[in-house]
């Protein structure tokens, strides 16, 4: 597995690097340090001999210029350069047959080495031609990347793209690494996660980074922000045996929404099928509607969460989940299920399941 | 969503706002303390402006967005040094003819530092092209225009220190006694050539660079700055109009012809009109108030946030 060049990187990842033969999507902002992940993967790349190919729509010279705030150069020109200016190929985006061919001719000419690419002109594709014939283009490249010992390093921008083509992409790649500036207070922190990654345990959650003098910092985020369970995970966590009593105590509108939240789950799981990780999550809004619960109960003053909200996380009988392709009140969505990872909350859900068999 | 930077602003606005009023109500309009305390506290929401763009270069890794961000904090501290020498030369140093020069030439630095963020723009819109485009060759004409930027205004510094010294110090508005009228002219022209080049090429090259770019972020950017831009002048013509009622006032301006041309405007309108004057003084605050928000907007939106904050439970929900 070729490494990120970010050793912290690696660990989230599953501690080796990006799988082998794989496409890797960074999303991001533009000026959050996408390409910076190229920088690194290529100079990762360079040192430990693998043939580096960078595919750019910028002059050479330019990229160059931005990497080198990153401690990566390439004086002896080691890499191979597809660019719109003073590459070894020319890059013209008018012409995508071109590209897929210098591309696979340049695989085939690599003579067994490990390969690693970093394609940076996947938005500009996305806004020069429809989504199904850069979705096209870029299956065919991905192709290629499966033929020979290759790993692709592709940027797309956040915001400048509709959700169904940002879809369309997380799908067709192998893993997906999201980096966004979230407001904390008042602090401005950057913060990645790992959508998917194929063939890997990736950690979950959201990683701060930031770049200092060249070098990059990726240390887990304070409060432990959830992120989407990896995709894979379809089984039911096993029962574990010891604490099944939820004490729910004498309060209705707690137990009227803790049992509405069982229900989805089990509806989700047993009746449509989803996968344990996707079942179960509802909006503070079809809760509300469902179970006639008044708003203020889930929302707060200030962007706060109400009071019945509140007390269902601090008795650790809900757990959230960002949605990121969804809006919600002021943000993105936040929905909630019942803490599943729970041991008293499994084995109430899986006795539920059990009582369903038995009818 | 307002944004907590912008309610900040808002609220040092009020404050402002409240303080200027209480010292016209005790001292008078045109008072030295009430022509001191609205620029003061104009300046101050320019200098917040300008710590939220080196703020946020901070976390823009890409040198070329974090250029335009330290571009924004450059233009925010130029535009707070100008509102402060204009409420110094208003209130405390009236009359002090080397503290005019020093305060002549800070709108021509101001200018370069505006044309400085017109280039990282226009440079970071033919990066968000997809066919990266060079909007007006740009690329080949910056440093020609830098150099001729840069020159105007030292030779324009040059022109102005010697009006200085020969005791004209009004600078442009008219020609010392030994000058012919011809070489008042070509010396007019070189003193309004970063104006011209900066102004010129923010008019007509942002706009088109904002079109090719496809890029929200840089849009908004490029947007809000045309709103805070045409703000800020509309700011000082009015300014200008309520200047030519209330000379006392007239203390800060940083564009004299822009005052002589109100006057003109104003030779037009009944008087009667206008007499209102606290209220003028009000919009004019509120006015360059509201260039300052457009601005902070600008640099915001180069920073595009999801908003979250720790909740009871210790993990982070969306606000």
């Amino acid at each position: 597995m070729p490494s990120t060049g970010i050793s912290a990187l690696d660990q989230i990842i599953g501690g080796k690097g990006y799988p082998d033969k794989s496409a890797i999507l960074i999303i991001g902002p533009p000026g959050i340090g996408k390409e910076a992940l190229g920088y690194y993967f290529m100079k990762s790349g360079m040192a430990s001999g693998d043939f580096c190919l960078y595919a750019t729509r910028l002059p050479v010279s330019e990229v160059l210029h931005d990497g080198k705030a990153f401690g990566w150069d390439d004086p002896e020109r080691k890499c191979f350069w597809i660019a719109r200016e003073g590459g070894d190929s020319n890059l013209d985006l008018r012409n995508l047959a071109g590209i897929h061919e210098v591309l696979r001719e340049t695989l085939s000419g690599s003579k067994n080495r490990r390969v690693r690419i970093v394609l940076d002109f996947a938005s500009p594709l996305l806004v020069l031609y429809p989504t199904d014939i850069v979705y096209s283009f870029l299956n065919q490249i991905l192709g290629e990347i499966k033929k020979h010992d290759a790993v692709l390093l592709a940027t797309v921008e956040l915001g400048m793209h509709n959700e169904q083509a940002m879809v369309s992409l997380q799908t067709l790649f192998d893993g997906f690494l999201e980096m966004r500036y979230y407001g904390i207070g008042l602090n401005i922190v950057p913060m990645l996660r790992m959508g998917k990654m194929r063939g890997t345990t990736p950690s979950t959650g959201y990683f701060r980074f930031g770049f200092v003098n060249g070098e990059i910092t990726v240390e887990p985020a304070e409060g432990a922000m959830r992120a989407e369970k990896p995709t894979g995970e379809s089984e039911l966590l096993p029962t574990v045996e010891g604490e099944t009593e939820i004490d729910l105590g004498q309060r209705t509108d707690l137990v009227t929404v803790f049992n509405y939240l069982v229900s989805s789950f089990i509806d989700d799981y047993a009746t449509s099928r989803y996968p344990a990780e996707k079942s179960g999550w509802r909006s503070r809004g079809s809760i509300i509607e469902s179970t006639k619960l008044s708003k203020a109960s889930f929302y707060g003053a200030l962007g706060k969460y109400g009071p019945l909200m509140g007390e269902l996380m601090s008795r650790g009988l809900v757990e959230t989940c960002f949605f990121p392709g969804e809006r919600g009140r002021g943000g993105e969505i936040v929905k909630l299920r019942i803490a599943y990872e729970k041991a008293s909350v499994r084995a109430l859900v899986q006795n539920s399941l059990k009582g369903d068999e038995g009818k | 969503m307002m944004g907590q930077d912008n309610l900040r602003i808002a609220i040092i606005g009020a404050l402002g706002f409240i303080v200027l009023q209480i010292t016209i109500a005790f001292y008078g309009i045109g008072s030295v303390v009430a022509t001191f305390s609205g620029p003061w506290f104009i300046g101050v929401v320019m200098f917040y402006v300008a710590y939220l763009g080196i703020r946020r270069s901070r976390i823009l890794y890409s040198p070329i967005y974090r250029r335009q961000a330290r571009g924004i904090a450059f233009v925010s501290v130029g535009a707070s040094i100008v509102f402060f020498t204009g409420a110094m030369n208003g209130a405390v140093v009236l009359g002090n003819p080397l503290f005019v020069l020093i305060q002549g030439e800070i709108p021509w630095v101001w200018l370069l530092i505006l044309f400085y963020w017109v280039d990282v723009s226009a440079r970071a819109g033919k990066r968000s092209d997809p066919i990266a485009r060079d909007t007006f060759h740009w690329q080949s004409i910056r440093l020609p225009l830098w150099a001729a930027n840069a020159g105007a205004v030292v030779i324009g510094s040059i022109i102005e220190g010697y009006f200085f010294a020969t005791g004209n110090i009004t600078g442009i508005t008219g020609p010392p006694p030994s000058t012919s009228t011809v070489v008042f002219i070509l010396i007019a022209i070189m003193v309004n050539l970063p104006q011209v080049l900066t102004l010129g090429a923010g008019l007509i090259l942002l706009p088109i660079v904002a079109r090719r770019a496809k890029d929200g972020v840089l849009r908004r950017h490029l947007v809000w700055f045309g709103v805070f831009a045409l703000v800020f002048v509309l700011s000082t013509v009015t300014f200008a109009l309520k200047a030519a009622f209330l000379p006392s006032n007239a203390a800060f301006c940083p564009y004299g012809y822009v005052e002589l041309a109100g006057k003109c405007v104003l030779a037009t309108i009944p008087s009667s009109v206008l007499q209102v004057e606290i209220v003028s003084e009000s919009v004019v605050y509120g006015m360059y108030l509201l260039a300052a928000i457009c601005l902070s907007q600008s640099v915001r939106s180069l920073v595009p946030l999801t908003e979250i904050e720790p909740s009871e439970g210790g993990e982070f929900v969306p606000a």
